[in-house]
């Protein structure tokens, strides 16, 4: 699994390519949050496209992160859950609970609004 | 009808390999003739069932075992996957989509298990260790497939 960041006006968003599962994903996936935080950066948009699957320790990393953002008074979106992502997004409910979006360009005018 | 596919696995206490074991489950699908979409069902409820044996049943001590057996048997695939460990509630796992839980970071193994086969049960045998047992019936089209 791989993560990169990079700025698109005022939010910064986190392409991740690979599997987040125990071990390795949650934690590159942990890493990454916490980095842009870090930086200052707490507008942040995930972009699942090119996860190609999660179980159940990077679904619980996702939740983790999510409440890492709030705590610093940041908001963090999803965009481009694809196939399977989305089908566990949906079977555990989480689909409610994170602010998704289908296209980036979509996504990220939900931030200017 | 070709002749029941047995396959057993040891392993140390570490979540990594639970890599192995998805991989593992993936190719006695492929064996199977199992459909991607259930294949990847399968194999996400055993690396479930995988992590939890090491991480609630071993506790994550590395030199604790976990054992793996596969049985193939017509259109069922039957998993035991046993640890070492003292047994938990098998009973008193919760709905990790109610409300109230929709924000926990964990509880969500067991829920993914039980929606990804067939059946599952529970044995706990002290001083040996808590076996759980999965069974996924494969569709009867492929099962036909099975050992070609």
């Amino acid at each position: 699994m791989k993560a990169s960041t990079r700025d698109v006006g005022k939010v910064t968003i986190i392409d991740v390519n690979g599997k987040i599962t125990i071990g390795k994903g949650d934690l590159i996936l942990r890493e990454a949050i916490e980095g842009v935080l870090k930086d200052g950066k707490t507008r942040l948009l995930l972009n699942l496209e090119k996860v190609s699957y999660m179980d159940s320790a990077g679904i619980g990393e996702l939740v983790a992160c999510f409440k890492r953002v709030v705590e610093k008074k940041g908001v963090l979106k999803l965009v481009n859950p694809e196939g399977r992502v989305q089908d566990l997004l949906a079977l555990t409910k989480l689909d409610e609970y994170f602010e998704t979006y289908q296209s980036e360009s979509e996504a990220l005018a939900s931030f200017a609004a | 009808m070709s002749a029941p596919l047995h396959i057993e696995m040891t392993l140390n206490s570490r979540v990594d390999l639970a890599n192995l074991v998805h991989a593992a489950s993936d190719e006695i699908c492929r064996l199977a003739g199992v459909d991607e979409d259930s294949m990847m069902n399968l194999g996400l409820a055993l690396r479930e069932a995988t992590v939890n044996a090491m991480k609630h049943g071993n506790k994550l001590v590395e030199a604790k075992q976990v054992h793996i057996s596969f049985d193939l048997r017509g259109n069922r695939l039957l998993i035991a996957i046993q640890d070492q460990g003292a047994g938990f509630d098998f009973k008193r796992d919760v709905d990790p989509r109610l409300p109230e839980n929709l924000e926990k970071t964990n509880g969500r193994g067991m829920f993914l298990i039980r929606n990804f086969v067939d059946h599952v049960s529970y044995a706990h045998e002290p001083g040996v260790g808590t076996t759980l047992s999965l069974v996924k019936r494969l569709p009867r089209r492929q099962a036909r497939h099975a050992g070609r």
